[in-house]
């Protein structure tokens, strides 16, 4: 036995050197390291692997790493593709798959506690014994683990509704080697929440060993139907229109030109558009070597080998397809509230074809077939990738154009649209191209650097690892001191996962110069309803700056947006209720940092909070409502309004305020397309009254929070003491 | 056959989630498409073989990947021909002897001696042969070298009919062309509760567990080679039994459960004392 093996096993019994155990975590799921591996490379492998089955293991073995001066790898199911969890020489690597069980289940509040190593698949079949789900269904849910999907922002197929993984995290457990801290409803009182730290940071800052996750009863009815629309430009548009209507899909996911093609689903097959006999040929050509790339039967002749060496020309007969794009969209939850939805989204819908049903289910059936793909193509000599950034709906065109064209000089690509929000929309590029090494890292550098210059984001829910982490940090810039004045506590001797993410503080920069104007507005971006405000203006003069353009603050503030937003608990509260988007704040020393380059990014950490706390707020993107949207003020008595207010939010209403009055009674605004046919059905089936309009009031207690379980009670309790403290 | 080994070794592990050994134990060597990539990279040279070998071994044979691949890859046949090549050949007892003088034999692999229960039940004599081994089954993948190993059985059983309950024991007989009869069907038990099936499908009186067990980790290569992670699949399994007394048709089912203290019958505990708790 190795000294090192005798040192770890006095925390961790269960531990290894065995060759065969250090080769399967010398690589996860990384296609860089699939190519390598493809071309016959075995990968570096760590010192040693060790099965951690309680915290106090992880947390002792931290402690002695750190002393020891030893690295550490949090390694989950393997399931990262940029190469942030994997074990290199010198490593120990923390294999979390025996932390896989299910801690708690709140069936009252509806809250789950797993630990990390559990896998996505097993909790949801699990949760659906007992009539619930969190619906987070990444399609690496048969792969991918709890503590991964916190580790790395992960972001699944009904995010539309549910949110990113991070939005439906109430609180977590983490062992560092600084000691063991707990987030969001657990953090200590007086003490920052490092939750939306540690979610993002793949392993840099500690080792997640329990997760408490909001669950939600599992939808009574689906509506699920394809359109087609003539080009992606009107697509765009019906999504945004769905989203900003407040309508809620659970499912949006819009394929490009290339991929409606080969999803050949449209029930038409589009004639080539590009005219003459050679383009015709080359299209014919380029359709079965596109087909090539979807299954294993066309590969089997040689055609994915010839069409990856000329990546150019098959993107160029790939336009030539046709323009034609296929929407899959998608509601859950009780019948009468998704018939009000489909009802007010049809409209929308006007410029689409029907495609029906089937289009939809046949998405849903196979929604995770697409894994399937990626290994043969590194079969017959290729690699497969994928990238996903994101940014708002009006920098969207430019972003695809500009990744599109980036990855097409070195790959064939295509892509789809979804993780759609109010304020914009992630685009998802999948990619093949000949097995060379270089030619994979020449692609990475083109398109990240693609996406930065068109105002996206470089990862919307892969993480960073490896891969993106130059990019990431240029992308954060001197928002990266929030992450490393907190790294120096939490992990002073620098043992955590070294190498990934953000590995040496970046050259600090001067920063972007203050906002101009006099505010409170410096600009509105109407066509995403966001605003960029003056953080220190009162909530009147904003409102009414807002007010003059037909708009209003999604959230409004009690007091300055500055000390309300730090008061915050984001835990409490889910993705239709993000407070802000982009902050600028200047530090002590006159440097200054601004995040938000897009929505919902994954870069690491979300530092937005950290932020705050670090330095003096210039300016905060905030998110708007339209004021002349359908609005519906209804009143419920009798009952506890608590627990009615409980039973409409789990059964899919989305209010945009719920309030209670002295006398008990229930007050909910209901606002957007779908809020007259709602607000008929709650007076019908609830007993519900109209009740005269009224602005919504700052001061009156939100019950949305609460009514979501006792986690977001809690957090919700000490949102309203803090406000309390603070007047 | 190097293909499919690719595949596997190049797939994002889309059936690791169903791999009862990889989800007990934790090893994320022990995945299907992490075993295969062991055996790929051994066949490229760039690991030894024994290493090959010993990922191979990690597998129960229960067939749940090559059940959920889309593409059908017959993971358990391809690591078991990676255990052919890679593989030393395993040390066997000797053929044991039949004792006693009748056409039937109970044939023993465990510690309980059932052949004059067996005997009283039917009204004619049983002969009894013990093996420590499962009459050597884990020769059975090197076949050339199982050959005269075989050829012995055969003789040893000829004239015979043995009678058994062990899929292990039951893999030996097959493949030594041995005429035997499970216990079971020559004696139907008596049994009303829950039933355990893991790898069969048999005829057996009771109710089948609704969502069964994956695997026991009795089966395959890996309770011999790996002991201590078949037992980590044994708790797993057995997590996932009801509280009350269970039957399984296979010994080797009852005999590792047991093993992490679950309540389990076999057709011999049934045959020994149909009406008596098991010992715990």
């Amino acid at each position: 036995m190795s000294k090192l093996l005798d040192a770890v096993r006095r925390h961790v019994p269960l531990a290894s050197e065995d060759p065969l155990d250090l080769l399967a975590a010398g690589r996860d799921l990384w296609p860089r390291d699939t190519l390598a591996l493809a071309l016959g490379q075995a990968p570096p492998t760590p010192e040693l692997v060790c099965w951690p089955e309680r915290h106090d293991q992880v947390q002792a073995l931290l402690a002695w790493a750190t002393e020891a001066g030893v690295p550490v790898v949090p390694y989950g199911a393997g399931s990262g593709v940029c190469g942030g969890a994997v074990g290199r020489p010198g490593s120990v690597v923390v294999d979390l798959k025996r932390m896989r069980h299910i801690v708690d289940l709140d069936q009252d509040q509806h809250v789950v506690t797993a630990e990390p190593g559990l896998l996505g698949q097993h909790l949801e079949d699990w949760l659906k014994d007992r009539g619930l789900a969190t619906r987070h269904s990444p399609s690496s849910i048969w792969c991918s683990s709890v503590g991964g999907w916190a580790a790395a922002r992960s972001a699944g197929q009904f995010s539309s509704l549910y949110g990113k993984f991070e939005d439906m995290v109430l609180g977590m457990r983490v062992a560092t080697p600084g000691g063991t801290r707990t987030t969001g409803v657990h953090t200590p009182r007086g003490e920052e929440d490092l939750g939306p730290l540690f979610m993002g940071s793949e392993g840099t800052l500690g080792i997640i060993t329990s997760v408490d996750i909001r669950v939600v009863p599992i939808a009574g009815h689906r509506w699920l139907r394809g359109y087609a629309y003539p080009n992606l430009e009107s697509a765009w548009d019906a999504m945004r229109s769905i989203m900003q209507g407040e309508l809620h899909p659970a499912v949006m996911r819009l394929y490009c030109p290339v991929d409606t093609q080969i999803g050949g689903r449209l029930g038409n097959k589009s004639e080539p558009k590009t005219p003459g006999l050679v383009s015709s040929l080359l299209s014919r050509v380029g359709s079965r070597m596109v087909t090539a790339i979807e299954g294993l039967d066309a590969i089997r002749h040689r055609e994915l080998s010839t069409a990856l060496v000329a990546p150019r020309l098959l993107n160029r007969v790939a336009d030539g397809l046709g323009q034609e794009v296929m929407l899959i969209l998608g509601w859950e939850g009780e019948r009468p509230l998704i018939e009000a939805q489909v009802q007010a989204a049809l409209p929308m819908l006007s410029q689409g074809r029907d495609l029906g049903a089937e289009a939809g289910e046949h998405w849903y059936d196979h929604r995770h077939a697409v894994s399937y793909k990626l290994a043969p193509i590194f079969e017959r000599g290729g690699f497969a990738d994928t990238m996903e950034v994101a940014t708002t709906w009006s920098r969207l065109p430019g972003l695809y154009q500009a990744v599109r064209e980036a990855l097409g000089r070195h790959t064939v690509v295509m892509a789809h649209f979804s993780h759609a929000y109010p304020e914009g929309c992630s685009i998802y590029f999948s990619f093949a191209g000949s097995g060379e090494l270089e030619r994979y890292d020449a692609t990475w550098t083109d398109a990240l650097e693609a996406a930065r210059r068109a105002g996206g984001t470089v990862t919307h829910h892969h993480g960073v690892g490896q891969l993106k982490a130059k990019a990431a940090a240029r992308e954060l810039g001197n928002a990266l001191r929030v992450y490393h004045s907190r790294k120096a506590t939490l992990d002073p001797g620098g043992i955590m996962n070294p190498g990934r993410l953000f590995d040496s503080p970046p050259a600090t920069t001067q920063g972007p110069p203050p906002p101009t104007g006099d505010g409170p507005l410096y600009a509105v971006h109407g066509r995403d309803l966001l605003a960029e405000v003056d953080p220190w203006a009162s909530p009147e003069g904003i409102r009414a700056a807002l007010a003059a353009r037909g708009l209003a603050l999604r959230l409004p503030p009690d007091r300055p947006l500055a000390p309300w937003l730090t008061a915050f608990r984001p835990e409490a509260f889910d993705r239709h209720e993000v407070p802000f988007f982009g902050l600028q704040a200047r530090y002590a020393d006159g440097r200054a940092a601004r995040l938000g380059v897009a929505p919902r990014s994954a870069a690491g950490p979300d530092l937005r909070w950290g932020l705050l706390r670090d330095a003096k707020a210039e300016m905060v993107e905030v998110p708007l409502i339209q004021l002349d949207q359908p609005t519906a003020s209804l009143s419920l008595a009798g009952g506890q309004s608590w627990s009615r207010a409980r039973s409409l939010l789990r059964g899919g209403l989305r209010p945009t305020s719920m309030t209670t009055d002295h006398e008990g009674t229930l007050r909910v605004v209901l606002a957007g397309a779908a809020a007259t046919a709602q607000a008929e059905h709650l007076i019908q089936t609830q007993g519900a009254r109209e009740a005269e309009p009224s602005e919504p009031s700052p001061r009156a207690p939100d019950l949305r929070a609460s009514a979501r379980g006792r986690s977001g009670a809690t957090a919700h309790h000490r949102l309203a003491a803090s406000k309390k403290e603070a007047r | 056959m190097s293909a499919s080994y690719e595949s596997c070794s190049f797939c994002p592990q889309l059936c690791r989630h169903l791999c009862p050994v990889a989800v007990a134990t934790g090893h994320e060597a022990a995945t299907p498409p992490k075993m295969m990539a062991a055996v790929l990279l051994a066949q490229r040279g760039r690991i030894p073989p024994e290493d090959a070998a010993r990922a191979a071994t990690l597998c129960t044979d229960c067939g749940a990947c090559e059940r959920h691949c889309k593409y059908g890859i017959e993971v358990p046949a391809l690591l078991a021909q990676a255990r052919a090549r890679y593989a030393s050949p395993a040390t066997v007892q000797p053929v044991p002897a039949i004792q006693g003088n009748a056409t039937l034999v109970a044939l023993y692999c465990d510690e309980r001696r059932w052949g004059p229960a067996l005997a009283d039940a039917l009204g004619q004599p049983v002969a009894t042969m013990a093996t420590s081994d499962h009459l050597g089954q884990a020769l059975l993948e090197h076949r050339d070298r199982a050959a005269a190993h075989l050829a012995s059985l055969n003789a040893a059983c000829s004239g015979h009919k043995v009678v058994c309950c062990c899929s292990r024991c039951g893999e030996s007989l097959d493949a030594a062309k041995i005429s035997w009869v499970r216990l079971e069907t020559l004696l139907p038990p008596t049994w009303d509760g829950p039933v355990y099936l893991c790898h069969g499908k048999l005829d057996f009186p009771g109710q089948p567990l609704e969502r069964p067990p994956t695997c026991c980790g009795a089966h395959g290569p890996l309770e011999a080679s790996h002991p201590a992670l078949a037992a980590d699949v044994a708790r797993d399994a057995a997590a996932m039994l009801p509280s009350t007394s269970v039957a399984t048709p296979d010994s080797a089912c009852r005999n590792a459960l047991r093993g992490v203290g679950a309540d389990v019958r076999d057709p011999i505990d049934l045959l020994l004392a149909p009406n008596t708790p098991p010992a715990t």
